[in-house]
């Protein structure tokens, strides 16, 4: 374990955190848009010679690009010199700096006394970069040039000078152009006073110290990440889970090794399934990208809330990401809603670790992350006006020490929600009812947190309703160490105004009329530990809320309420014995029913063996396969897939599509 | 303590902090007549505060000549944090009853597995909701019936509540629904006090109106019954002025508005230490200003800019919201108390764990055994044993001994060690600071750091070096000020309404015009009550929050509602607004639509000129600024090692109390006083201001 060598490196770590805060107050204040303002969709950050950042804020913008290396960006910035700047919103030739097109990243050389000391760097979300629709991101995409302007690494300013053309084409390219270069002035700000304050941190301490201080506080982070590692048992701990839809009507399956070998963990992601032909791919590039980690990275700091904030916490993480799979697509897939992918990998990689520290990582979540946008006619002007009503999670998983969150998960948890009051002043729609879900949790000796029921009515002719990025309609979100799945509560439901209802299942697109009333219900978070083992008293309290029925509390619980409301004591030992007596099931993961019958038809293994046979053909004819072969085994009526029918059904079709047994994938180029 | 003769207009400020409570009495022209400390009686707070008023009547101070009493406290704060408010039933709009505990739905630390929302005041099981609906526009989609607002009381009363909520869905904008169901419960129990979101405070957003209904709930019963034993105690020695307190604001406010709104008060300790860094450096002519108050368990940073201290609508008391106007207060650190510590990697660290009042730091002989910044502080030299606050006795062995174990794990002196603890500390304080002027575009070398609480004048000078702040000025009393503070803040209060008008032309204007003249109304009618006898009137200004149309952030404009009759008044107050916006946002957008969101209206009492008590108004009393010329160098009784950036240097150390004006202090030196001690380091020189203010500034 390397040690420091000086026991003053936190007046360092102070000062570089110091000036990334400063810079991302800097592109705050000066940001023009309510992505930057509201949603906090922004990072800064100072970065080494290698692109590994050694400062970057604590409490501001987005947490999980810590992270994230700028040194295939920095190879490009050929010469860069005092006051340039340059900027990419490309993943294909950034090893995945930026993850989708509207993240805009612009990167600058600090330069003092003529010497390069290291880069600053900014990010946004911007509001538009063109494509297909509004805001740039459709789950329909299935090539990323639908999805608007690709910048590879530009340069943007040459001494200070900007390149008029280049901003042109950007511009040109965009739907919100005015917004745009007001975010990108803020960017520009942002990366002046990292400029500055670097330049003060040489002139107070020296160059050297400086140069010294900066790789001494990464390798710092780097002891303590380690030593938090240390603390998981070796071995080899496999998990998966999967995302609802591939756009063919078969999930998407995720699945990770995780290796821990004394202070260093693999997270192998062989088995995985191959790229889809919609906008689901995570462009995670490279070894150790923080997209594919972030259950782990969040599981360091939540361990270690004193490591310094600097890219080193991934460096005893490796990733291993076939190409060609979902985690790291070829060119061109299509990237936009990636989003949906990292959630549900930050659920595959904690399930894995809790088979082997359970009782230090959280139960699954809600496991979505969707926007309920609400698009009308504005009368006045006769465009449409779009806005968000609500971002939409549901509860977060329990740990063994708290119940899970309602409403919100750890994993997003930086979220906010617009207040009703503001929705209605600016939207036309009437919100009835936003409270919490009753019976939606995953019952637990600390149960899992309450979903969401968000109703209301339209207002307007013509309005459009869209909500991407639903989840969970067809596994259950997990519980942990005897706790139990949350019931798959994921809804959207409408009643026109004429009194039909609909139950509109995963929606992405409804049209709406005045009078009629849409609802959405997301579902809780799984439990933690034996429900029968919860404090009579906690579940009392549940059904007293209004949040638990004494039907569930009896039937999950094993608690039985008198007419009063009280526990009745007698009656619940009762219960609770009898409960014990009949359990057949005792799995340190209850994935639910549902996800039950699935995995016995097509078991992990199989899911795995198909998955790495995929890999052996052309990256275009993957997902073609991959549902033909599943189709043509439900034609079978066959109960469980097996090896050898597999091997069949891939010989079948390789020699109807004229491929090959043993075809090498097309890498094709970037 | 010694009286002087003649005093026939005392004013007395008390502050009850969590360890001591300051007092801080003046003569009728704002000269310091004496400034000391008592222990905080925490189970009985108002005895504490009752003892220290005896002291001056021991002393020989006539207590009938108190023309002007002025207290803060922080009973309303404690019970929040603590959760020792009442039981409150919340009444909300069907449909709603999460609005607390859904709240924003942000968690604390997003990235942390186990960060929980705080617990809402009140338990879904205390929300009783009511069939009712009001639009935006304020007009009614549903209203409650007779009976169904009588069910609502009944099923309320059933709770058994020790006080009401009630926070209705657009409240702010139609109020009818709230106001009638506050009818029908005085009707049934017209002694349970009631809130109402919209007679509070009627701003836009549910969760943060609820809030504050909520907190003002929670916290009247218990800040009723507080200011009762207070007034009569003080009654009973014969103060015959009733007790104006302290607010969140920076202003004062009479005793029965704090009991109607306790909310008002939660921060105000913080708020009267600002309102008193101003009122110090205004009588120097400072108007930038940068407040770090470091005591036994907080540092905190408040900003004073043109004049005018910085208050902020999203101030948070553990995690709670506060939007009613607070002053802006950041916290920079864990105070004297921040527990230093190694990590495993060979770090040392300090903080963020406190040893808080008890233990309290090693060198205290409380039991605290592990090394804090104070033991630090001590062994570097900057700490008197025989002046140290309110008595404590101070001992530099166990400060030593604790701080020996740590130095024999990193392999350094102890003299070492505590130097280089102090420059963490102030490594970690600059890193928040910076942010903190970053955030409102602050130049620091524009501003003037003004450092009070028991260690912000030791740590001052260090931490303006690091910030690049060229003054720091050092109150006569630093250990008081927050008392001081009480003194010269007004008697004010403000008002909003949400109004969310676009400003397409000049027809707004009637609009905004009908708005101001009922703030202007509910703002006379407040002088009115407020004070009787006291204030003789009300000066009332307006802002305007304004946006461009999509934005979710305001800026906040001044607005003269007399001239909203001319025919240009929406174009000028839309161009005072775009270029607020240039100077803010650096761009102005001259295409776009802008709207009003807010109109607030700020009430200032106005004091009689004679008789009553007006508040000795420091930088409108009399100029006491800095000297000119430095008068000769003063006599320092004795020299003493300190450690500065682990250098040893031989300072001088100054007595405070016998300094006179236009001493010149040159660094290093030290200048001891019973609250505090204030630390020159090389390279910095002071002067003796006529109140006994201290000025230090940087040579360059």
């Amino acid at each position: 374990m390397p040690t420091s060598t000086f026991s003053d490196l936190d007046i360092f770590r102070s000062h570089f955190t110091g000036v990334a805060e400063r810079m991302a107050h800097t592109l705050v204040r000066t940001a023009y848009t309510t992505f930057v303002k509201e949603s906090s969709d922004y990072a800064t950050g100072l970065a080494t010679k290698e692109g590994e950042f050694f400062g970057y804020p604590r409490r501001m913008g987005v947490s999980g690009f810590l992270g994230l290396n700028l040194g295939k960006t920095i190879a490009q910035m050929m010469d860069a010199k005092d006051g340039d700047v340059y900027i990419t919103n490309d993943a294909y030739s950034t090893d995945g700096l930026s993850t989708h097109l509207p993240d805009v990243h612009m990167i600058a050389p600090v330069f003092v006394g003529g010497e390069l000391v290291c880069y600053a760097w900014a990010f946004i979300n911007c509001s538009d970069v063109g494509g297909l629709v509004a805001a740039s991101i459709s789950p329909t995409a299935y090539d990323v040039q639908q999805e608007g302007l690709r910048l590879p690494p530009t340069k943007l300013i040459s001494c200070g000078e900007t390149d008029e053309a280049i901003l042109r084409i950007i511009t040109a390219n965009t739907r919100t152009p005015e917004a745009n270069w007001g975010d990108f002035k803020a960017m520009l700000a942002a990366l002046e006073t990292g400029r500055r304050g670097v330049a003060a941190l040489v002139g107070r301490f020296g160059r050297a110290t400086v140069d010294e201080a900066i790789y001494q506080v990464l390798d710092w982070t780097e002891a303590k990440a380690r030593a938090v590692l240390r603390s998981i048992p070796d071995g080899e701990y496999a998990f998966e889970d999967y995302l609802d839809d591939d756009g063919d009507g078969l999930p998407i399956r995720l699945a990770v090794k995780v290796r821990v070998s004394e202070d260093s963990v693999v997270l192998d992601y062989t088995g995985t399934d191959p790229q889809v032909q919609a906008a689901f791919n995570l462009p995670a590039f490279g070894e150790r990208h923080p997209l594919l980690a972030i259950g782990l990275i969040n599981f360091i700091i939540t361990e270690d809330p004193t490591i310094p904030v600097t890219g080193a916490i991934v460096r005893p993480i490796r990733a291993v990401a076939p190409h060609g799979s979902v985690v790291n697509p070829a060119f061109p897939a299509a990237i936009g809603v990636r989003y949906a992918t990292v959630i549900r990998l930050y659920n595959v990689v904690l399930g894995a670790l809790a088979q082997a520290i359970p009782e230090r990582v959280p139960a699954a979540g809600v496991g979505q992350g969707c926007m309920v946008v609400l698009s009308a006619p504005d009368r006045a002007t006769g465009m449409r006006q779009v806005g968000v009503l609500e971002p939409f999670k549901g509860g977060g998983g329990a740990t063994a020490k708290t119940s899970g969150v309602s409403g919100t998960d750890p994993e997003g948890g930086d979220l906010k929600n617009t207040p009703v009051e503001s929705l209605e002043l600016h939207l036309p729609a009437i919100v009835e009812r936003y409270e919490l879900c009753p019976d939606s949790a995953g019952a637990g000796r600390n149960r899992g947190g309450w979903g969401t029921w968000f109703e209301f009515r339209v207002k307007e002719p013509e309005t459009v309703i869209t909500a991407r990025g639903m989840e969970r309609f067809r596994f259950r979100p997990w519980g942990l160490a005897g706790g139990r799945a949350a019931r798959l509560r994921n809804s959207a439901w409408v009643r026109t105004a004429d009194g039909q209802e609909r139950d509109l299942g995963r929606i992405d697109v409804l049209r709406a009329q005045p009078g009629d009333v849409v609802r959405f219900i997301s579902t809780g978070g799984g439990g933690y530990g034996d429900p029968l083992t919860r404090e009579a008293e906690a579940v009392e309290a549940d059904v007293r809320s209004g949040l638990l029925s004494a039907e569930l509390a009896r039937q999950d619980y094993g608690v039985v309420l008198t007419a009063e409301g009280r526990v009745d004591e007698a009656a619940t030992g009762a219960a609770r014995d009898i409960a014990r007596l009949n359990r057949t099931d005792d799995v340190l993961i209850d994935v639910g029913p549902e996800r039950r019958n699935y995995e016995s038809v097509w078991p992990p293994a199989m899911s795995d063996y198909l998955a790495q046979a995929l890999m052996g053909m052309p990256v275009s004819c993957r997902q073609y396969v991959k549902r033909h072969i599943h189709r043509s085994f439900q034609e079978t009526g066959a109960e469980t897939v097996t090896l050898a029918w597999i091997e069949d059904a891939i010989q079948d079709i390789a020699e109807q599509l004229g491929l090959d047994g043993g075809v090498t994938p097309l890498v094709a180029d970037r | 303590m010694a009286k002087s003769d003649g005093d026939t207009g005392l004013r007395l400020g008390i502050d009850i902090g969590g360890t001591f409570t300051d007092f801080y009495l003046q003569d009728s022209e704002g000269r310091l007549l004496e400034s000391y400390k008592v222990p905080t009686t925490a189970q009985h707070p108002a005895q504490g505060a009752l003892v220290g008023i005896e002291k001056l009547q021991s002393a020989g101070y006539d207590l009938t000549s108190i023309q002007y009493l002025v207290h803060g406290s922080t009973i309303g704060l404690n019970a929040l944090i603590q959760r020792r408010g009442c039981r409150v039933v919340l009444v909300a709009t069907e449909g709603f009853r999460d609005v607390l505990e859904i709240a924003r739905l942000r968690l604390p630390v997003p990235w942390n597995f186990h960060s929980q929302r705080p617990e809402p005041l009140v338990p879904r099981d205390l929300v009783v909701a009511l069939p009712e609906r009001v639009l935006s526009d304020g007009t009614v989609l549903r209203r409650p019936t007779e009976v169904q607002l009588r069910e609502a009381v009944d099923r309320a009363l059933a709770l058994k509540p020790e006080a009401i909520a009630v926070a209705l869905l657009n409240s702010y904008v139609n109020p009818d629904h709230e106001t009638e169901l506050i009818a029908a419960f005085h009707k049934v129990s017209p002694d349970l006090p009631v809130t109402g979101s919209a007679d509070l405070w009627p701003q836009m957003r549910e969760y943060e109106r609820t809030m504050v209904a909520v907190i003002n709930a929670y916290l009247q019963p218990l800040t009723s019954s507080y200011l009762d034993s207070f007034e009569r105690g003080v009654r009973a020695m014969g103060v015959a002025q009733s007790p104006f307190i302290t607010q969140s604001n920076g202003g004062v406010m009479s005793a029965s508005s704090a009991r109607r709104q306790p909310v008002r008060t939660i921060l105000s300790g913080p708020a009267a230490g600002v309102a008193g860094a101003r009122a110090v450096a205004a009588e120097l002519g400072f108007d930038n200003l940068v407040t770090v108050d470091v005591g036994g368990t907080s540092a905190d940073v408040g900003l004073v800019i043109g004049g005018e201290v910085l208050l902020s609508t999203e101030e948070h008391v553990g995690d709670l919201p506060v939007i009613v106007p607070t002053v802006s207060i950041s916290s920079i650190g864990a105070g004297g108390g921040s527990i230093m510590w190694v990590d495993g990697t060979g770090v040392l660290r300090l903080g963020p764990e406190s040893a808080g009042a008890l233990p309290g730091p090693a060198c205290y002989g409380q039991g605290g055994a592990r090394p804090t910044l104070t033991d630090a502080l001590l062994v570097c030299g900057y700490l008197d044993a025989a002046h140290f606050a309110g008595g404590v006795h101070i001992d530099e062995e166990a400060a030593r001994s604790a701080l020996g174990t740590v130095a024999t794990q990193l392999e350094t002196t102890v003299e070492d060690l505590a130097s280089l603890a102090v420059e963490i500390a102030v490594a970690n304080m600059y890193g928040e600071l910076g942010s903190i002027l970053e955030k409102h575009g602050c130049d620091p070398r524009d501003f003037t750091l003004v450092a009070y609480g028991g260690a912000g004048p030791l740590l001052a000078c260090m931490l303006a070096e690091e910030t690049g702040t060229r003054r720091v000025v050092i109150p006569r009393a630093p250990g008081t000020l927050c008392a001081q503070g009480g003194l010269c803040s007004e008697v004010k209060t403000e008002f909003v309404r949400t109004v969310v008008q676009a400003l397409r032309d000049e027809s707004a204007a009637d609009t905004l015009r009908a708005i101001c003249a009922d703030l202007r109304a509910e703002s006379a009618a407040w002088a009115k009550d407020e004070a009787p006898g006291i204030l003789v009137g009300v000066s009332t200004s307006f802002t305007a929050d304004m946006r461009y149309v999509g934005q979710s952030f305001e800026l906040s404009i001044d607005l003269n509602d007399e001239a909203l009759d001319r025919p240009d008044s929406i174009a000028r107050l839309k161009e005072l607004f775009h270029r607020r916006h240039k100077e803010i946002y650096g761009q102005r957008n001259d295409v776009a639509a802008v709207e009003c969101t807010e109109l607030r209206a700020w009430a200032h009492g106005l004091f009689a000129d004679e008789g009553g008590a007006p508040p000795a108004d420091a930088h409108r009393a009399r100029s006491s600024g800095i000297p000119a010329e430095a008068g000769d160098a003063p006599y320092a009784p004795s020299q003493r090692t300190m450690t500065i950036a682990r250098k040893p240097h031989e300072a001088s150390v100054y007595d405070r109390g016998s300094l006179l004006e236009g001493a010149e202090l040159v660094g290093p030196a030290l200048i001891l006083q019973d609250d505090s001690t204030c630390v020159i380091p090389p390279g910095w020189r002071g002067l003796t201001g006529r109140s006994g203010v201290i000025v230090l500034e940087r040579n360059f």
